[in-house]
């Protein structure tokens, strides 16, 4: 068993994928298995919300698996997936606004500090804290085009050109909005980040 | 110059463009600056955009993609039925083995239940299992069947004399003797066997 999955583990991603296009569920656990925190990570990006993120992880891939007869190794398994991840994402958009507002200071965050702890937190938490929801909050104020732009180069590491391919516009215009949103973060939070 | 600082931070540039960048940089305060502000923004964004708590849920996905395709993700996988099968012979197994070793008495426990049964034995009783002793239940079986078979006399009729008759009598007793002749000549073998 443990050889199986080991032979498995050493399978691209490619020719994974055809499997699951042919419906090789084992294919698909492995390819979940894979990407499924890559996934977390930009839904976690782009709603700010831990448990939205998860909802959408598994929406996501759900609509992999239904959509599966429609996959050609044209791309990368990666920029296919973030492609089907950004369908999602404009789909669920208005349920995920209307259902839970972006996460601001104000609110309780859902994920870590939503545990009533009577005992004073440690400075460099309350500080930890802070900073991020400062980051959240930045990087909800951009444009949706700016967001996903700047979590899918700088949190995900993808190349500007399977950026353009995901976002489906030229490559210039991705990296504007890259530039753009990387002066706009840098303005609202030099002041309170550290050099 | 501070236009292509984001880019510059990024690894975007082409080379030319950044080796402009590296050695303006070496020399403006003001960009060295803000090219660190950058790179701290960076830094801090790609730590605050994780998931805090990236779980897996894969059995969750799988259920669901049970209910559409259960054929491809089966609730009883066949290498886990067949581990389930085996995991019950064993079981099953065990079980029989445990009952067999309650009921069956251990190897030397004939002998010690014999030797119980002999000191618990009135006087004058021998427990054996020797079809040849005279105290045989097997001998006495043989004895008591032979007598019947030879006093009955179907030709003859009923009277109270033979049916008052005891076994006890003299005839009987020469009876007995010839029964008990036969069985030591063999020819009541089938009563040893």
């Amino acid at each position: 068993m443990g050889t199986k999955r080991q032979l498995k583990s050493e399978i691209p991603d490619t020719a994974l994928m055809v499997r699951v296009s042919r419906g090789d569920g084992d294919a698909f656990a492995v390819i979940y298995h894979r990407h499924h925190k890559r996934l977390l990570d930009f839904y976690y990006a782009m709603s700010g919300s831990a448990s939205v993120s998860d909802e959408l992880c598994q929406e996501c891939f759900l609509r992999v698996w239904r959509l599966r007869d429609r996959y050609s190794p044209s791309g990368s398994v990666v920029s296919y997936l973030f492609t089907v991840a950004r369908y999602v994402w404009y789909e669920q958009r208005p349920t995920v606004y209307r259902n839970q507002r972006f996460r601001s200071f104000s609110e309780a965050p859902d994920t870590v500090c939503d545990v009533q702890d009577p005992r004073p937190l440690p400075d460099a938490l309350v500080a930890r804290l802070e900073v991020e929801d400062a980051i959240l909050s930045a990087v909800a104020g951009l444009t949706e085009e700016q967001r996903m732009a700047f979590v899918l180069r700088t949190v995900q590491g993808l190349p500007l050109s399977e950026i353009a391919r995901i976002m489906g516009c030229p490559v210039n215009t991705v990296r504007s909005r890259r530039i753009s949103a990387l002066k706009r973060l840098r303005e609202i939070l030099h002041k309170i980040l550290v050099v | 110059m501070r236009d292509v600082l984001p880019e510059f931070v990024s690894g975007d540039l082409d080379e030319v463009t950044q080796r402009g960048a590296e050695a303006h940089l070496a020399g403006c305060y003001r960009c060295r600056e803000e090219r660190d502000q950058y790179y701290v923004t960076l830094d801090a964004c790609r730590k605050a955009l994780r998931h805090p708590l990236p779980l897996e849920q894969w059995a969750e996905l799988r259920s669901q993609l049970r209910q559409e395709t259960p054929e491809v993700f089966p609730l009883w996988r066949r290498a886990a039925r067949r581990r389930a099968v085996a995991a019950a012979f064993a079981a099953a197994a065990v079980i029989v083995l445990a009952f067999w070793r309650a009921v069956a008495p251990a190897p030397g426990a004939a002998e010690s239940d014999s030797a119980s049964n002999e000191s618990l034995a009135p006087s004058g009783f021998v427990a054996t299992s020797d079809p040849a002793s005279p105290d045989s239940p097997f001998r006495r079986y043989a004895a008591t069947v032979t007598y019947y078979y030879e006093s009955l006399d179907l030709n003859a009729e009923p009277s109270r004399a033979s049916q008052t008759e005891s076994p006890a009598s003299s005839e009987d007793k020469k009876k007995l003797e010839t029964s008990d002749a036969l069985i030591d000549s063999g020819q009541t073998g089938h009563w040893h066997a």
